[in-house]
Protein backbone atom coordinates (compact mmCIF):
# COMPACT_ATOMS: atom_id res chain seq x y z
CA UNK A 1 0.00 0.00 0.00
CA UNK A 2 2.87 2.42 -0.39
CA UNK A 3 2.28 3.76 -3.26
CA UNK A 4 -1.42 4.61 -2.01
CA UNK A 5 -0.08 5.66 0.94
CA UNK A 6 2.64 8.10 -0.37
CA UNK A 7 0.31 9.62 -3.22
CA UNK A 8 -1.87 10.81 -0.47
CA UNK A 9 0.40 11.59 1.87
CA UNK A 10 2.16 13.67 -0.89
CA UNK A 11 -1.15 15.44 -1.97
CA UNK A 12 -1.61 16.65 1.76
CA UNK A 13 1.94 17.71 2.14
CA UNK A 14 1.31 19.81 -0.89
CA UNK A 15 -1.99 21.35 0.15
CA UNK A 16 -0.40 22.12 3.72
CA UNK A 17 2.63 23.71 1.63
CA UNK A 18 0.28 25.81 -0.71
CA UNK A 19 -0.63 27.49 2.74
CA UNK A 20 2.48 27.93 3.97
CA UNK A 21 3.17 29.93 0.61
CA UNK A 22 0.10 31.48 0.71
CA UNK A 23 0.79 32.89 4.26
CA UNK A 24 4.39 33.15 4.70
CA UNK A 25 6.44 33.44 1.23
CA UNK A 26 4.08 36.44 -0.43
CA UNK A 27 2.57 34.16 -3.49
CA UNK A 28 -0.72 35.69 -4.05
CA UNK A 29 -2.76 33.50 -6.26
CA UNK A 30 -4.08 30.22 -4.50
CA UNK A 31 -3.27 28.06 -7.50
CA UNK A 32 -0.03 29.43 -8.40
CA UNK A 33 0.75 28.70 -4.86
CA UNK A 34 -0.92 25.35 -5.02
CA UNK A 35 1.55 24.09 -8.86
CA UNK A 36 4.89 26.38 -7.13
CA UNK A 37 5.08 23.18 -4.77
CA UNK A 38 2.77 20.76 -6.60
CA UNK A 39 5.03 20.20 -8.83
CA UNK A 40 8.53 19.64 -6.70
CA UNK A 41 6.34 17.61 -4.67
CA UNK A 42 5.15 15.36 -7.35
CA UNK A 43 8.50 14.93 -9.22
CA UNK A 44 10.02 13.65 -5.58
CA UNK A 45 6.84 11.22 -5.39
CA UNK A 46 7.55 10.00 -8.83
CA UNK A 47 11.72 9.37 -8.20
CA UNK A 48 10.69 7.74 -4.64
CA UNK A 49 8.12 5.37 -6.26
CA UNK A 50 10.26 4.24 -8.87
CA UNK A 51 13.29 3.66 -6.54
CA UNK A 52 11.01 1.46 -4.61
CA UNK A 53 7.80 -0.36 -6.20
CA UNK A 54 7.44 -2.14 -9.56
CA UNK A 55 6.37 0.01 -12.43
CA UNK A 56 2.69 -1.05 -12.23
CA UNK A 57 2.36 0.14 -8.41
CA UNK A 58 4.46 3.68 -9.21
CA UNK A 59 2.15 4.54 -12.11
CA UNK A 60 -0.88 4.07 -9.90
CA UNK A 61 0.80 6.38 -7.08
CA UNK A 62 1.68 9.33 -9.59
CA UNK A 63 -2.03 8.96 -11.19
CA UNK A 64 -3.59 9.48 -7.98
CA UNK A 65 -1.54 11.79 -7.15
CA UNK A 66 -2.03 13.49 -10.42
CA UNK A 67 -5.90 13.46 -10.17
CA UNK A 68 -6.08 14.57 -6.77
CA UNK A 69 -4.00 18.18 -7.72
CA UNK A 70 -6.28 18.50 -10.93
CA UNK A 71 -9.22 17.97 -8.86
CA UNK A 72 -7.82 20.27 -5.46
CA UNK A 73 -7.09 23.05 -8.31
CA UNK A 74 -11.08 22.81 -9.93
CA UNK A 75 -12.38 22.88 -6.33
CA UNK A 76 -9.92 26.14 -6.13
CA UNK A 77 -11.44 28.10 -9.24
CA UNK A 78 -15.02 26.86 -8.10
CA UNK A 79 -14.09 28.26 -4.74
CA UNK A 80 -13.30 31.42 -6.06
CA UNK A 81 -14.65 32.06 -9.02
CA UNK A 82 -18.14 30.34 -9.19
CA UNK A 83 -21.26 32.35 -8.84
CA UNK A 84 -23.27 29.72 -7.00
CA UNK A 85 -20.04 28.79 -4.89
CA UNK A 86 -20.40 31.94 -3.20
CA UNK A 87 -24.11 32.29 -3.46
CA UNK A 88 -23.81 29.23 -0.91
CA UNK A 89 -21.24 30.29 1.12
CA UNK A 90 -23.59 33.50 2.06
CA UNK A 91 -26.41 31.54 2.32
CA UNK A 92 -24.34 29.09 5.03
CA UNK A 93 -24.52 32.10 7.54
CA UNK A 94 -28.14 32.19 7.19
CA UNK A 95 -31.38 32.26 5.02
CA UNK A 96 -31.37 35.57 2.53
CA UNK A 97 -34.38 37.26 0.11
CA UNK A 98 -33.82 37.88 -3.13
CA UNK A 99 -33.28 41.38 -2.60
CA UNK A 100 -30.55 40.56 -0.16
CA UNK A 101 -29.09 38.07 -3.24
CA UNK A 102 -29.29 40.70 -5.34
CA UNK A 103 -27.86 43.37 -2.85
CA UNK A 104 -24.87 41.14 -2.33
CA UNK A 105 -23.95 40.22 -5.83
CA UNK A 106 -24.32 43.43 -7.60
CA UNK A 107 -24.59 43.15 -11.45
CA UNK A 108 -22.18 45.71 -11.98
CA UNK A 109 -20.07 44.72 -9.05
CA UNK A 110 -19.82 41.03 -10.91
CA UNK A 111 -18.26 42.63 -13.77
CA UNK A 112 -16.16 44.97 -12.25
CA UNK A 113 -14.51 42.27 -10.53
CA UNK A 114 -14.17 39.80 -13.42
CA UNK A 115 -12.13 43.11 -15.77
CA UNK A 116 -10.13 43.28 -12.31
CA UNK A 117 -9.32 39.73 -12.35
CA UNK A 118 -8.40 40.40 -16.15
CA UNK A 119 -6.17 42.92 -15.66
CA UNK A 120 -4.37 40.93 -12.34
CA UNK A 121 -3.84 38.47 -14.35
CA UNK A 122 -2.15 39.92 -17.81
CA UNK A 123 -5.12 38.78 -20.51
CA UNK A 124 -6.21 42.52 -20.46
CA UNK A 125 -4.47 45.75 -20.22
CA UNK A 126 -5.60 48.92 -18.94
CA UNK A 127 -4.91 52.43 -21.13
CA UNK A 128 -5.94 55.37 -19.52
CA UNK A 129 -9.49 54.65 -19.28
CA UNK A 130 -10.00 52.06 -21.78
CA UNK A 131 -9.19 48.33 -21.63
CA UNK A 132 -7.07 46.05 -24.73
CA UNK A 133 -6.23 42.56 -24.42
CA UNK A 134 -2.29 41.92 -24.03
CA UNK A 135 -1.11 39.12 -26.52
CA UNK A 136 -2.08 36.49 -24.37
CA UNK A 137 -5.65 37.45 -24.18
CA UNK A 138 -6.07 37.30 -27.49
CA UNK A 139 -4.76 33.78 -27.80
CA UNK A 140 -6.49 32.72 -25.04
CA UNK A 141 -9.90 34.25 -27.18
CA UNK A 142 -8.57 32.48 -30.20
CA UNK A 143 -8.09 29.19 -28.03
CA UNK A 144 -11.39 29.65 -26.59
CA UNK A 145 -13.64 29.71 -29.63
CA UNK A 146 -11.68 27.13 -31.14
CA UNK A 147 -12.97 24.80 -27.99
CA UNK A 148 -16.62 26.31 -28.56
CA UNK A 149 -16.61 25.23 -32.14
CA UNK A 150 -15.10 21.83 -31.51
CA UNK A 151 -17.51 21.74 -27.99
CA UNK A 152 -20.59 22.84 -30.75
CA UNK A 153 -21.42 25.79 -28.40
CA UNK A 154 -23.36 28.13 -29.84
CA UNK B 1 -4.37 -10.66 -13.46
CA UNK B 2 -2.32 -7.83 -13.02
CA UNK B 3 1.14 -8.23 -11.70
CA UNK B 4 3.23 -10.18 -14.23
CA UNK B 5 2.97 -7.64 -17.95
CA UNK B 6 3.90 -4.96 -16.28
CA UNK B 7 2.87 -1.48 -18.12
CA UNK B 8 0.73 -3.56 -20.82
CA UNK B 9 -2.60 -2.75 -18.70
CA UNK B 10 -1.83 0.57 -18.88
CA UNK B 11 -2.08 0.51 -22.40
CA UNK B 12 -5.01 -0.80 -22.09
CA UNK B 13 -6.74 1.74 -19.97
CA UNK B 14 -4.86 4.47 -22.76
CA UNK B 15 -6.74 2.56 -25.16
CA UNK B 16 -9.78 2.45 -23.50
CA UNK B 17 -9.48 6.44 -22.98
CA UNK B 18 -8.85 7.27 -26.26
CA UNK B 19 -11.41 5.24 -27.50
CA UNK B 20 -13.78 7.39 -25.69
CA UNK B 21 -12.57 10.88 -26.91
CA UNK B 22 -12.22 9.59 -30.72
CA UNK B 23 -16.11 8.76 -30.23
CA UNK B 24 -16.92 11.67 -29.04
CA UNK B 25 -15.32 13.26 -31.86
CA UNK B 26 -16.67 11.65 -34.65
CA UNK B 27 -19.80 10.62 -33.17
CA UNK B 28 -21.56 11.89 -29.96
CA UNK B 29 -20.50 15.85 -30.42
CA UNK B 30 -23.09 15.65 -33.07
CA UNK B 31 -26.11 14.34 -31.11
CA UNK B 32 -27.92 17.14 -29.35
CA UNK B 33 -28.57 15.52 -26.33
CA UNK B 34 -24.14 15.60 -25.61
CA UNK B 35 -24.84 18.89 -25.57
CA UNK B 36 -26.06 19.93 -22.68
CA UNK B 37 -24.80 19.57 -19.38
CA UNK B 38 -26.60 16.93 -18.15
CA UNK B 39 -25.81 14.31 -21.24
CA UNK B 40 -21.81 15.22 -20.87
CA UNK B 41 -21.80 14.52 -17.49
CA UNK B 42 -23.26 11.23 -17.83
CA UNK B 43 -21.54 10.60 -21.37
CA UNK B 44 -18.11 10.75 -19.27
CA UNK B 45 -19.55 9.83 -15.60
CA UNK B 46 -20.93 5.59 -17.07
CA UNK B 47 -17.96 4.96 -18.83
CA UNK B 48 -15.81 5.94 -15.66
CA UNK B 49 -18.20 3.76 -13.65
CA UNK B 50 -17.97 0.75 -15.96
CA UNK B 51 -14.67 0.85 -16.13
CA UNK B 52 -13.53 0.38 -12.43
CA UNK B 53 -16.65 -1.66 -11.61
CA UNK B 54 -14.96 -4.43 -14.80
CA UNK B 55 -11.52 -3.98 -13.48
CA UNK B 56 -12.79 -4.89 -10.11
CA UNK B 57 -14.80 -8.17 -10.96
CA UNK B 58 -11.96 -8.88 -12.80
CA UNK B 59 -9.46 -8.35 -10.17
CA UNK B 60 -12.08 -10.54 -8.14
CA UNK B 61 -12.28 -8.87 -4.40
CA UNK B 62 -10.75 -8.37 -2.52
CA UNK B 63 -7.97 -7.55 -5.24
CA UNK B 64 -4.22 -8.16 -4.42
CA UNK B 65 -1.94 -5.15 -3.89
CA UNK B 66 -1.49 -5.07 -7.91
CA UNK B 67 -5.04 -4.96 -8.59
CA UNK B 68 -5.99 -2.67 -6.12
CA UNK B 69 -3.33 -0.60 -8.04
CA UNK B 70 -4.41 -1.13 -11.09
CA UNK B 71 -8.41 -0.25 -10.09
CA UNK B 72 -7.33 2.98 -7.77
CA UNK B 73 -5.07 4.10 -11.39
CA UNK B 74 -6.93 3.08 -13.65
CA UNK B 75 -10.15 5.52 -11.95
CA UNK B 76 -7.78 8.20 -11.18
CA UNK B 77 -6.90 8.11 -15.19
CA UNK B 78 -10.40 8.27 -16.00
CA UNK B 79 -10.73 10.76 -13.80
CA UNK B 80 -8.08 13.44 -15.07
CA UNK B 81 -9.41 12.47 -18.25
CA UNK B 82 -12.60 13.22 -17.56
CA UNK B 83 -12.27 16.85 -15.49
CA UNK B 84 -9.71 17.97 -17.98
CA UNK B 85 -12.39 17.82 -20.85
CA UNK B 86 -15.41 19.15 -18.39
CA UNK B 87 -13.64 21.48 -17.21
CA UNK B 88 -12.58 23.08 -20.87
CA UNK B 89 -16.59 22.28 -22.05
CA UNK B 90 -18.17 23.95 -19.20
CA UNK B 91 -15.63 27.20 -19.72
CA UNK B 92 -16.10 27.63 -23.19
CA UNK B 93 -19.81 27.43 -22.92
CA UNK B 94 -20.45 30.04 -20.41
CA UNK B 95 -16.99 31.09 -18.94
CA UNK B 96 -17.73 34.68 -17.83
CA UNK B 97 -14.39 36.43 -17.61
CA UNK B 98 -13.68 34.54 -21.14
CA UNK B 99 -16.83 36.36 -22.38
CA UNK B 100 -15.77 39.65 -21.31
CA UNK B 101 -12.59 39.08 -22.91
CA UNK B 102 -13.83 38.32 -25.85
CA UNK B 103 -15.74 41.42 -25.71
CA UNK B 104 -12.66 43.40 -25.60
CA UNK B 105 -10.73 41.75 -28.47
CA UNK B 106 -13.86 42.05 -30.62
CA UNK B 107 -14.20 45.99 -30.05
CA UNK B 108 -10.10 46.43 -29.75
CA UNK B 109 -10.40 48.82 -26.82
CA UNK B 110 -13.17 49.32 -24.71
CA UNK B 111 -13.91 51.32 -21.17
CA UNK B 112 -14.34 49.74 -18.53
CA UNK B 113 -18.06 51.52 -18.12
CA UNK B 114 -19.05 50.51 -21.63
CA UNK B 115 -18.35 46.54 -20.92
CA UNK B 116 -20.60 47.01 -17.70
CA UNK B 117 -23.23 48.48 -19.58
CA UNK B 118 -23.28 45.47 -21.99
CA UNK B 119 -22.85 42.65 -19.67
CA UNK B 120 -24.79 44.04 -16.60
CA UNK B 121 -27.80 42.31 -17.97
CA UNK B 122 -25.49 38.82 -18.36
CA UNK B 123 -24.74 39.05 -14.73
CA UNK B 124 -28.31 39.58 -13.70
CA UNK B 125 -29.15 36.27 -15.68
CA UNK B 126 -26.31 34.12 -14.47
CA UNK B 127 -27.45 35.12 -10.59
CA UNK B 128 -30.80 33.59 -11.80
CA UNK B 129 -29.55 30.61 -13.73
CA UNK B 130 -27.27 29.75 -10.72
CA UNK B 131 -29.73 29.85 -8.06
CA UNK B 132 -32.09 28.39 -10.45
CA UNK B 133 -29.76 25.56 -10.49
CA UNK B 134 -28.84 25.25 -6.92
CA UNK B 135 -32.61 24.94 -6.49
CA UNK B 136 -32.72 22.46 -9.07
CA UNK B 137 -30.21 20.13 -7.51
CA UNK B 138 -31.96 20.87 -4.11
CA UNK B 139 -28.86 22.32 -2.20
CA UNK B 140 -31.05 25.40 -1.79
CA UNK B 141 -34.99 25.63 -1.18
CA UNK B 142 -37.02 28.35 -0.76
CA UNK B 143 -38.90 28.79 2.93
CA UNK B 144 -41.41 31.80 2.08
CA UNK B 145 -39.85 34.61 0.70
CA UNK B 146 -36.11 33.74 1.58
CA UNK B 147 -34.01 30.98 0.44
CA UNK B 148 -32.18 28.53 2.56
CA UNK B 149 -29.61 25.17 2.29
CA UNK B 150 -30.62 21.91 2.81
CA UNK B 151 -28.70 19.44 4.31
CA UNK B 152 -26.97 18.67 1.37
CA UNK B 153 -26.26 22.00 0.60
CA UNK B 154 -25.12 23.18 4.21
CA UNK B 155 -22.42 20.35 3.78
CA UNK B 156 -21.43 21.10 0.46
CA UNK B 157 -21.33 24.80 1.43
CA UNK B 158 -19.13 24.18 4.48
CA UNK B 159 -16.56 22.25 2.21
CA UNK B 160 -16.50 25.64 -0.01
CA UNK B 161 -15.82 27.43 3.46
CA UNK B 162 -12.83 25.05 4.64
CA UNK B 163 -11.22 25.56 0.63
CA UNK B 164 -11.85 29.14 0.74
CA UNK B 165 -9.77 29.02 4.40
CA UNK B 166 -7.23 27.15 3.61
CA UNK B 167 -6.25 28.79 0.18
CA UNK B 168 -7.02 31.93 2.04
CA UNK B 169 -9.70 32.96 -0.28
CA UNK B 170 -12.09 35.71 1.25
CA UNK B 171 -15.16 33.84 2.47
CA UNK B 172 -18.23 35.13 3.56
CA UNK B 173 -17.81 35.66 7.25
Amino acid sequence: MTWLVGAIAAFVAAVLAQGFALRFLGVRHGIVAFVLVGVPIGLILVVSLLLELSLDRSISGVLLYAFLCEFWMFMLSVTFSSVAAKMMMHLRLRPMSLVEINQLFDNRAMIQSRIAWLADVGAAIRHDDHLVASGGGQRLVKLFEAFRSFFGHS
Amino acid sequence: MPGKRQGMYWIVVGAYIVTHFLLYVVVFRRVRYFGTERGIFLFHLVPAATLTLSLTVWCGWPPTQDGLALIVGAAAAHGIYSLSFLESWALSEGGYSLRALTEIVRRGSVTASELERHFVELSAQKKMVRMGTLLNLQLVRAEGDRFELTFIGRLVANILALIAKLARFRAPS
